[in-house]
């Protein structure tokens, strides 16, 4: 084995332009990609940040500031929910993003793989903040549609009844979309960091 | 404003056969082990303001060129049956490669041999080779030491294993 170890140690990043070497002019070429890179990648998210925050600050506008004297207190109402369930989801976005953006490669490896784990499943951990969105998006919408669209002989609860299914269903179908993206895109590479794990923990408990 | 690029540049002139090395540990397509090798750096570079001398710079560089390796490896979908061989396989593979076998012959297939080692004895198997103390391993990989004392001695039998089959079958025992 040590004279493996000797052999390995001839081992040299091969002398070629695909390498990055300790030449200083590939070295400082190669520090000015990264540079760009971390510059583009941070305008990126300003921009992603700067164009919700526009968009909210135009609902807020239009449905609650708005002097328009057609406008009534449930319109009001309706809009409001849509600006906090908006709020919420850009929380939620901003968060999502960030454990995107700032992966630890220099934690412990478990550390490392387990948090790659969560970020790749079906429902993320922090998940739960979708459920105020949805619920405000629910209120706000079945109001709305009850208030102005349904037809007020057939009475609310069968209004609201009526929408509860059709929100229902629209959800449930997200819901599929979204696992058949999910099953397409990132399983694999969930499976995969899952197996990993189990191989690590089972050798471990073995050894122990 | 100028310290990361002066200390990125130190890191690379010191370390980059190293990290080379822990590509070629990880993948054996010349391809890919450049791909890997530039990652590491990118990670390295992005990895720079968080680093505050806890630990050793050696244990840093090994604990993100791991990490770098298993995302590479779990992002790599065609490489997973490779990455499942088992070490049955991994003797097949030798065998029925070999004709004539000089030192570095041996030696490379051996580092062919590690290329397909499951992926938690290739972790720590490179840093074995690549002389990290039990200590430093265990503290890269979460391990304890006498985990990983009694899981290198075992990688190690499975790597003698197979070295020896490719002897038997040049004759040369």
């Amino acid at each position: 084995m040590e004279k493996f170890k000797k052999y390995l140690k001839n081992i040299k990043v091969p002398d070629s332009p695909d390498f990055v070497n300790s030449d200083e002019n590939e070295m400082n070429q190669f520090i000015q990609k990264l540079k760009i890179q971390d510059q583009k990648d941070r305008k990126n998210l300003k921009n992603f940040q700067v164009f919700f925050i526009i968009v909210l600050i135009f609902y807020f506008g239009l449905f609650i500031l708005n002097p328009d004297p057609y406008l009534t207190i449930i319109d009001r109402l309706v809009g409001s929910f849509f600006v906090i369930a908006f709020l919420l989801f850009l929380l939620f976005l901003k968060r999502h993003i960030s454990s995107y953006t700032s992966i630890k490669y220099d934690e412990m490896m478990l550390l490392f793989l387990k948090k790659a784990e969560k970020r790749y499943r079906f429902l993320l951990e922090d998940s739960y903040i979708l459920i105020p969105f949805l619920l405000l998006i629910d209120v706000g919408s079945c109001t709305a549609f009850v208030v102005n669209y349904w037809p007020a002989q057939y009475g609310f609860i069968s209004g609201i009844l009526v929408f509860q299914v059709i929100f229902a269903l629209i959800m449930s179908l997200g819901l599929i979309i979204a696992k058949r993206k999910w099953r397409r895109n990132k399983s694999e590479i969930y499976y995969s960091i899952k197996n990993l794990i189990n191989e690590f923990q089972m050798d471990n408990n073995t050894v122990s | 404003m100028e310290a990361k690029p002066t200390a990125f540049q130190d890191i690379l002139i010191d370390n980059k056969d190293k990290i080379y090395r822990i590509c070629c540990y990880y993948l054996s397509d010349p391809e890919d082990r450049k791909d890997l090798y530039q990652e590491i750096l990118i990670n390295i570079w992005r990895s720079l303001p968080s680093f505050k001398g806890k630990s050793k710079l050696e244990t840093w560089i090994f604990r993100i060129a791991v990490n770098s390796a298993l995302g590479f490896i779990y992002k790599e979908k065609k490489r997973k049956d490779k990455n499942d061989v088992s070490k049955d396989i991994v003797d097949i593979q030798i065998e029925s490669n070999q004709s004539k076998m000089d030192e570095e012959d041996k030696y490379q297939q051996v580092l062919e041999a590690i290329n397909c080692l499951k992926t938690s004895d290739k972790v720590l198997i490179s840093m074995y080779l690549e002389n990290l103390s039990q200590k430093e391993i265990a503290e890269i990989s979460g391990f304890s030491e006498s985990n990983v004392r009694v899981k290198i001695h075992r990688i190690k039998k499975i790597l003698t294993r197979i070295v020896h089959t490719k002897e038997k079958k040049n004759g040369k025992v």
